[in-house]
């Protein structure tokens, strides 16, 4: 009886101790929120053939509650495997500090960029990936090699909130690509022609404005081209004749994103115009900041000059005519 | 024995849990659910929430099931019940079991272009901004409920990154809420759900040990909001915000330890949790000092209270050449000798478009 009664309390004991410990972990342990942002390359296909050209898109993953700000970003290729035709920036999520930069005899793309207010990762139910930093469009050259790696360097930088950068729990997923030995005679359609045969919409709209820096005067401006990507700006100064009508003091200058401006240029019309891969183009206007001071102002000296003929001539006339008399 | 083994076991406990109750008042606020935003898309044929069917899928929702005698339903533009073909009945019952929300009027879009309408909960009568890849695009008066509806219409298909903040009473703003979204060619994307954190400030820079130092914001009317102390050990204080949304907590300073600190806010209501406000420094020190109004704030190069291009240009001006002493001073943000990624990425930090 004594024996039971011993095994029994045992048991109540061992309950007991268990649910004690239950509590304790149900207390104590808080959700684990790895902080972790993921890089990885993505193509439509893992094989291509010599003079094949296709896009690679280097897509960004981040854990919850992240926000990636900032990305430097590096990929190394081989050269005598791939070639580079173009970085595509068309729907990427990225404003870019440096534009993407190609060493083509080290097989190296660099590039930087922010994510204003931040990268906090997908949402449930969005259609779309959303997760684009760039495009970059690689030719297959003749190689003896039947594989090829594309891969996104270590030293990569992702930085999040308020410019910390993450340097654990960094995944930087390569690429490999087989290449088969039968090579491509001429693709006219190829995954960069196709994107850009598709691309019909010009860049979005946007608002030039003017900045002073150190000193000097800058036109700053930048769009986005959710297709192909915006390829160039070029800026035009431009002037009003006596008749209203514009003359461009200058033809359109290719320029990025910060124009320097002469001080004269802030009484003028300024142009700057958007081109996408494409060639569509999307002009926005910049009208004068300053108003024009009355003696710049043509128009003023006219009506004086004209005035001043006017009473010149009738001044000789009635001097005429009193001398007549 | 046994007996003495749980009086040790319950003490224990009792010790782990005064041990780490900052951290069990984390887990027990965590019951409460962090505010989810939802995206629906109207014109993909899928019945999402808020939708009473979506293109052709009614849902098996007849006419005679919604009250009426015959006739055809059909689906509306903007995913609720057309039922102009339905006989003979009234529109009784409330049968579509749309709830609350009901989605915004669809706009005739162009060729290639998308509608996205947003909705959400700022403050009463408060400003709430929306940006659309960095860039302001839409601006709207919430109303005295603190509910915002925005619709962009014409949106190119393509991916975006959009943000909404609000502006209090005091002009202070809310932190940005940023999301990513994928705008499809020819469909409605509905964004629900957005729940925008407190404003947050305090009246002193630097508290005299002792005194009290003053935490107000605005958040949703009648929220619940807990205010975060970031020092050696967090703390966590409670307090709700009014009918107009005005909170205040006054922290006595004696709770915490000299040197400087970080306070944050977040709002709860129904059991939903705002995400947290932006941080506010102050010190407890030995003087009191009160807050300047009026200072650029931090990323505003150019001190027009807003962080956008223009500032984003003046760094990129700065990026990789020698600075003078007074870029050394406003433009170098962490304060390393250079502009470099890092002083970029704060900048995307306190972005304002």
């Amino acid at each position: 009886m004594t024996d039971k009664n011993s095994k029994r309390k045992k048991i109540i004991l061992h309950f007991t101790l268990l649910f004690y410990l239950l509590i304790f972990a149900f207390c104590i342990t808080k959700p684990i929120k790895t902080k972790a942002a993921e890089i990885y390359l993505k193509s439509s296909q893992l094989e291509y053939s010599p003079n094949d050209i296709f896009k690679v898109e280097i897509r960004l993953n981040v854990s919850a509650g992240e926000k990636v700000t900032a990305i430097e970003g590096k990929i190394k290729y081989n050269p005598s495997d791939l070639k580079v035709i173009d970085f595509l920036t068309g729907n990427s999520i990225l404003t870019f500090v440096d534009q993407p930069q190609n060493n083509e005899k080290n097989g190296l793309i660099t590039f930087s960029g922010i994510i204003p207010g931040g990268y906090t990762g997908q949402l449930l139910g969005d259609p779309g990936e959303s997760n684009l930093l760039g495009t970059v469009v690689f030719q297959v050259l003749k190689t003896n090699n039947s594989l090829t790696n594309i891969q996104i360097e270590s030293d990569s930088r992702i930085f999040i909130n308020d410019g910390q950068e993450l340097k654990t729990n960094l995944i930087f997923k390569s690429l490999a690509l087989n290449i088969i030995s039968q090579e491509l005679v001429f693709n006219p359609l190829n995954e960069l022609e196709s994107l850009k045969e598709t691309d019909k919409i010009p860049p979005e709209e946007f608002k030039p404005e003017i900045v002073r820096i150190n000193g000097q005067y800058f036109l700053v401006f930048n769009t986005q081209d959710k297709q192909s990507g915006i390829d160039h700006y070029e800026v035009n100064i431009l002037k009003e004749n006596l008749l209203g009508q514009l003359i461009p003091l200058q033809k359109f200058t290719q320029s990025n994103n910060l124009y320097h401006l002469k001080e004269s240029d802030l009484n003028n019309i300024i142009e700057v115009k958007a081109v996408d891969k494409a060639g569509n183009e999307r002009i926005a206007t910049l009208y004068p900041q300053i108003q024009i001071k009355w003696y710049k102002n043509y128009w003023f000296w006219g009506i004086i000059i004209m005035l001043l003929s006017i009473f010149t001539l009738i001044f000789k006339y009635f001097r005429k005519d009193r001398f007549l008399h | 024995m046994h007996q003495s083994l749980h009086k040790c076991l319950i003490l224990f406990i009792i010790f782990l849990f005064l041990f780490n109750g900052g951290n069990f008042v984390f887990a027990a606020e965590n019951a409460t659910i962090q505010a989810i935003i939802r995206i629906t898309v109207c014109g993909n044929g899928i019945i999402e929430t808020g939708e009473q069917c979506d293109g052709t899928n009614l849902g098996g929702a007849t006419c005679t099931k919604l009250g009426f005698s015959s006739g055809t339903l059909s689906c509306k533009a903007s995913c609720e019940f057309d039922t102009s073909g339905c006989i003979n009945g009234t529109t009784g019952g409330g049968g579509g079991g749309g709830g609350g929300y009901v989605p915004p009027p669809i706009i005739p879009t162009l060729h290639g272009t998308g509608q996205v309408n947003f909705t959400g909960r700022a403050y009463p009568n408060s400003t709430v901004t929306l940006l659309k890849d960095a860039q302001i695009v839409a601006t709207t008066i919430a109303g005295s409920d603190a509910n915002f509806q925005i619709s962009l219409t014409n949106i190119t298909a393509g991916s975006y990154i959009f943000s909404v903040y609000s502006e209090d009473n005091k002009g202070n703003r809310s932190s940005l809420l940023t999301f990513p979204l994928s705008v499809t060619s020819g469909v409605v994307t509905n964004v629900t759900g957005i729940f925008i954190s407190p404003t947050i400030d305090v009246d002193k820079v630097e508290v005299k040990k002792g005194e009290v130092i003053k935490i107000f914001g605005q958040a949703i009317p009648n929220s619940d909001i807990t205010v975060i102390i970031n020092s050696d050990k967090e703390i966590y204080g409670k307090t709700k915000a009014d009918k107009i949304g005005a909170y205040l907590y006054n922290l006595d300073t004696l709770e915490i330890e000299m040197g400087d600190h970080l306070a944050k806010s977040r709002a709860t209501l129904e059991e939903e949790i705002s995400p947290l406000s932006k941080a506010v420094s102050f010190k407890v020190g030995t003087k009191t000092v009160l807050k300047e109004t009026g200072k650029c704030g931090k990323a505003d190069l150019n001190c027009d209270k807003r962080v956008n291009l223009i500032d984003f240009s003046i760094a990129a001006f700065w990026y990789k050449r020698p600075l003078t002493p007074e870029a050394k001073a406003t433009v170098d943000l962490n304060k390393d000798g250079k502009i470099d990624l890092i002083d970029f990425s704060i900048m995307a930090y306190y972005w304002t478009g």
